[in-house]
């Protein structure tokens, strides 16, 4: 589905992703760790299309399509969906008219016909059920004055109404309790099938107890410096990062002598 | 003699012969020169009018109860005032209000054209329509309206004010009107116009407030080839009360100005201004407000918020707070910035499917809404809305 093909991604002009290569099937999960800086909230910005994030090398495709040639409505209309690490406030733009706007955009996009008001009403009430979220929620304007973890659910709620085919999660986990945790846990399960894919960019291996990966990457200096199965994700958390930038050393080291 | 000011004294000689438009030197007039105005020739008012066209007359029919002027002039037949019985009371040829020196159209104005009084010595349920409709007649006119609006102590009344104009109407507006609030009296007042983009329009508006009046303005600038609005609101009793929500939104080469000065006169008054201004294009957006407190005006309150949005690199954006305090225990606040749409607002909305155009327009009207939404009466909100929809141009880019 997605292919990372030795990506490399100028940011003010620094090298931040430096030579990336990574391949997510359908029905896959994907956990993205690694110490602060690396590069992971780029790769999101740089797969949903942000302006400044300029490709040097490489390439990106998904199902096929040269993913980094479509502006970024085109990509969530094909399907991408990033939650934001920092999810942006827009006062003055309503919840609920904004996701419709969204929604009937993607469908048009995609030549589908668009929904009218009460039965995205409908389909946006049964949503905020299965993730506990207040009906109140919909009439607020976007992000505004939201708690982190409400901005956190809120993406996770935009991903349940606009069910992406491949939704890249940047840290939805950070700044969550125990019990918010479990709720989007449970957003994205629901979501989980054969026919999607989940990119969960997180710091710790503690989401991961709730969404089981199916490989995890450590990104490190702009390049996946190592894969592994969940287990992986338990034995950074017990070493830290700290354990992956000595191998690193030792590999340098062996491959100069 | 230029031609404006030639075409402003013809339509009273006797009176004007010592008048002196604001000239490039004149600080409160720096972003709305008058030279190409001054090198045109105009007619004066005309005395016919064009007959209005269906579309027109459909909308004046749907607005009631109204008053109508048709280039300047008060059309009895098509006003309606019938809704409203004795809560008012129409003065058609009233003695003129002294406008003060320094506002020279207004003089003109009040000079030139019957002074139009409407006393309100009731409260009215619905808001009262005023019409200034320019027709084709006054192409290349001048076309002058001097109207009064009375509240008697107590009452409580909205107006709406629609400033209709030909789109490719060349005639130079010239409107004056004083506003008196006596004593606890409330007027909600919404300016919203649809006029095209040659034509120039010079707005004075007088505000005199008694003890615990108060006066909401709401206004839609969508501007012209001149637009300029001043407003002179004097608090004049305690505890009255100036309220401003209004935007700007100027694409094409359209020019607004809004001038706004709040006198705090009497104790414990309280003024709350806030004007958003968006330019588009070879727009021009300017504004000045000016936080007045006088001497003895203690325990006053004034507050004064203008945040602008440039849209296109072509496009200008003037703003210039001023406060002078002469009084004790004031609390005054005024800010005034310019800025570009949220590169992170714009890509968060197109992360989602939004299309760029339509999300630059969703931030856009979210921007510019936000000061109308505040208005206190829901009805005068509605339109201001409606009007601030048929302004943002569906292609903003
Ligand atoms: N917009 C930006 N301008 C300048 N530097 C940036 C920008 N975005 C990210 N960076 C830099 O790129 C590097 C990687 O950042 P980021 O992708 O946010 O890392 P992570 O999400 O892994 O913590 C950091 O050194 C950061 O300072
Ligand atoms: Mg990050």
């Amino acid at each position: 589905m997605l292919k990372i093909d030795n990506l490399h991604v100028r940011v003010a002009g620094k090298d931040i992703l430096k030579g990336l290569t990574l391949e997510v099937k359908a029905g896959e999960v994907h956990a993205i760790m690694g110490p602060n800086g690396a590069g992971k909230s780029t790769l999101g910005y740089v797969l949903a299309g942000r302006e400044g994030y300029e490709v040097t090398q490489g390439t990106v495709t998904f199902n096929g399509q040269d993913l980094l040639a479509l502006e970024p409505e085109a990509r969530a209309a094909t399907g991408v969906f990033l939650a934001f690490q920092y999810p942006v406030e827009i006062p003055g733009v309503n919840n609920t008219y904004f996701l419709r706007a969204a929604y009937n955009a993607q469908r048009k996009h995609r030549g589908e016909p668009e929904l009218d008001s009460m039965a995205f009403l409908k389909l946006v009430r049964e949503k905020l059920k299965v993730l506990h979220l207040k009906d109140e929620l919909l009439n607020r304007a976007v992000n505004e004055g939201f708690s982190g973890g409400e901005k956190k659910r809120n993406e996770i709620f935009q991903m349940a109404v606009l069910e992406p085919a491949l939704a890249i999660l940047d840290e939805t986990d950070s700044g969550l309790d125990i019990d918010a945790l479990k709720l989007v846990a449970e957003g994205v399960n629901r979501l989980r099938s054969p026919e999607r894919a989940f990119l969960v960019i997180t710091h710790y291996q503690r989401l991961l107890d709730y969404i089981v990966p199916d490989v995890v990457h450590v990104l490190a200096d702009g390049k996946i410096v190592q894969s592994g199965d969940k287990d992986l994700a338990l034995k950074l958390e017990e070493e830290g990062y700290a354990w992956i930038k000595a191998r690193k050393r030792e590999e340098q080291a062996a491959f100069a002598s | 003699m230029s031609g404006l000011a030639q075409a402003l004294v013809a339509a009273a000689p006797e009176q004007l012969d010592d008048i002196i438009l604001p000239g490039p030197r004149d600080e409160r007039w720096r972003y709305s020169t008058l030279r190409a105005l001054n090198q045109r020739t105009f007619k004066t008012a005309p005395t016919a009018s064009a007959p209005l066209g269906d579309v027109l007359q459909a909308r004046i029919a749907s607005l009631s109860p109204r008053l109508v002027f048709i280039d300047g002039r008060l059309d009895a037949a098509l006003s309606d005032l019938v809704a409203l019985g004795d809560a008012v009371t129409l003065d058609a040829s009233a003695p003129p209000a002294n406008p003060s020196p320094h506002w020279p159209f207004a003089r003109a104005a009040a000079a030139a054209a019957p002074t139009v009084a409407l006393r309100i010595t009731a409260a009215c349920a619905t808001p009262v329509h005023l019409l200034s409709i320019t027709t084709a007649a006054a192409q290349d006119a001048v076309v002058q309206q001097s109207l009064r609006v009375e509240l008697t102590p107590g009452t409580e009344a909205s107006v709406v004010h629609h400033r209709l104009g030909e789109s490719d109407g060349t005639a130079f507006v010239n409107l004056w009107r004083d506003l008196v609030l006596a004593d606890g009296a409330t007027l909600h007042w919404l300016e919203a116009a649809d006029e095209g983009e040659r034509a120039s329009i010079v707005i004075g508006t007088r505000a005199v407030l008694g003890a615990a009046a108060r006066f909401e303005l709401g206004e839609v600038a969508a501007g012209a080839a001149l637009y300029r609005h001043d407003l002179d609101a004097t608090l004049a009793g305690e505890q009255a009360e100036l309220v401003v929500r209004g935007c700007t939104m100027v694409t094409k080469r359209r020019h607004a100005d809004i001038s706004i000065d709040a006198r705090h006169r009497a104790k414990h008054t309280r003024s709350d201004i806030v004007w958003r201004g968006l330019a588009d294009q070879r727009g021009h957006g300017i504004f000045a407000g000016q936080l007045i407190v006088e001497e003895g005006a203690d325990g006053a309150d004034a507050a004064l918020s203008n945040k602008n949005l440039l849209l296109s690199p072509h496009a200008e954006i003037d703003t210039r707070p001023v406060l002078e305090i002469y009084a004790d225990e004031v609390k005054a606040a005024h800010g005034a910035t310019v800025g570009r749409l949220d590169e992170r607002s714009l890509f968060y909305l197109r992360s989602r499917g939004i299309p760029e155009a339509d999300a630059r327009r969703i931030l856009q009207l979210a921007f510019a809404r936000e000061p109308l939404l505040q208005l206190a009466d829901a009805a005068l909100r509605d339109l201001a809305l409606a009007a601030l929809a048929r302004v943002l141009p569906e292609d903003a880019s």
